[in-house]
């Protein structure tokens, strides 16, 4: 029990530390090295929460495919560090007033956190007593999908805006390829049959312990971003337009499907008899959506030629 | 039941080991070569370690074999990787570290 009390404590300290070693680092590289401690510290948090299903999210797409997006940024700006920036940070921090603010901020979110009313409704009692009409049997995804369904259509909608807010700032174009070893393609290789398989794992596992569609997305975007680092896959034009088909296609069928249940008198409310299969059908359309929506977010890029780059340059 | 709690116990121990041993390399070893060296090759010892201790204890054989396959998937992963920095800082020029002669 005290062993597990002194963990928690020094893993507590540990993710505060790491926050803020991200803050104050005038190095932007290690700035983005410690997000990806502080994401894989979070990661360890959420399981010590028991919260597995926010802990496997938390490692693929916060630490994992967020790192992966910093590091390219890192590398397309190459500024060497912020120190003028870093400089303002600390003066900013040092004035009396905005410490005077936090602390007081920081004193109220306390105090509130000792009075929290408690709940009205039992929900996790609620939920399990729901469970059995949701057509899964684990809360998590009954939650998700069939209780608070629009609550994770709207999270679909999100990421598709996200990824149009970055074709309306318009992409990064495609850098020369750095000379590559050839090991990583061998990896590459041998890793990815395993990723698909471990995703659609996660997605089938999602009907009854900690899986789903959002994690089984991250782990297939992650997969294509491990192409395209060995070069076996290369990178993706906003003129292809699969990819717009296929990132609308996700949240199209979420809407049709809950369009078509309006007629049952609720959004998402799905009837019992079918929750599952409609569950099932929607989990497996996001996933497949989701994942070139995560993946577009590194894989887009105009080709330095201003026109289709498409053929492969694999680098036997 | 005896022995394998016992066995277990011990390659815990063991494994905690050779993450100590290799967290000091990294700590201590005065460039990036080695310092690759005491990751790839220690701390992967002490997963193996830890991961066959934690299969002894686990309630099924398929909980066991999940644990157990972990390991081959992060050796290939660290030896691919330990190789990639290597290769890049041997590319821009990082000299090996050499012994100082007395």
């Amino acid at each position: 029990m005290t062993t597990a009390l002194a963990f928690e404590a020094l893993l507590a300290l540990l993710l505060l530390w790491s926050a803020w070693q991200t803050l104050a680092t005038p190095q932007m590289d290690r700035a983005v090295i410690m997000f990806i401690v502080f994401g894989l510290l979070l990661t360890l948090v959420w399981s010590r929460l028991q919260a597995p299903d926010i802990a496997l999210a938390e490692a693929a797409l916060g630490a994992g495919l967020t790192g992966t997006l910093l590091l390219d940024a890192l590398t397309a700006f190459r500024q060497p560090n912020r120190s003028a920036k870093h400089g303002r940070v600390l003066a900013a921090f040092r004035r009396f007033p905005a410490l005077l603010a936090l602390l007081l901020l920081a004193a109220a979110l306390l105090t509130s956190l000792t009075r929290l009313p408690l709940p009205a409704v039992d929900l996790p009692a609620a939920v399990a007593g729901q469970l059995g009409s949701s057509g899964v049997s684990h809360p998590v995804t009954a939650v998700l999908l069939n209780f608070r369904g629009y609550d994770t259509l709207l999270e679909v909608a999100v990421l598709l805006l996200a990824l149009t807010g970055i074709l309306a700032v318009g992409l990064p174009a495609e850098r020369p390829l750095l000379s590559l070893n050839q090991l990583v393609p061998t990896l590459a290789r041998s890793a990815v049959p395993l990723m698909v398989l471990a995703a659609f794992y996660l997605l089938w596992a999602g009907a009854h312990r900690p899986g789903g569609a959002f994690q089984a997305a991250a782990v297939l975007a992650a997969a294509a971003v491990l192409l395209n680092l060995s070069q076996l896959q290369s990178r993706w034009l906003p003129t292809q337009h699969w990819i717009r088909l296929v990132v609308g296609a996700g949240l199209l069928l979420f809407v049709g499907i809950a369009a078509a249940l309006l007629a049952g008198g609720g959004l998402l409310r799905f009837p019992p008899g079918q929750a599952g299969l409609l569950i099932l059908l929607i989990e497996s359309g996001l996933t497949v959506s989701l994942a070139v929506n995560l993946a577009a977010f590194y894989l887009l890029r105009t080709s330095s030629s201003g026109q289709w780059a498409g053929q492969e340059d694999s680098h036997e | 039941m005896l022995f394998v709690e016992l066995l277990s116990n011990l390659l815990l121990l063991t494994g905690g080991f050779f993450y100590l041993a290799g967290t000091v390399g990294l700590l201590r070893f005065p460039d990036v070569y080695t310092r690759l060296h005491t990751l790839s090759k220690a701390d992967n010892l002490g997963l193996g370690c830890l991961l066959a201790g934690l299969a002894l204890k686990a309630d099924s054989l398929v909980l066991a074999l999940k644990l157990l396959a972990i390991w081959p998937l992060t050796l290939i992963a660290s030896a691919v990787v330990g190789y990639a920095i290597a290769h890049r800082a041997d590319r821009l020029g990082i000299p090996a570290w050499q012994r100082e002669k007395p």
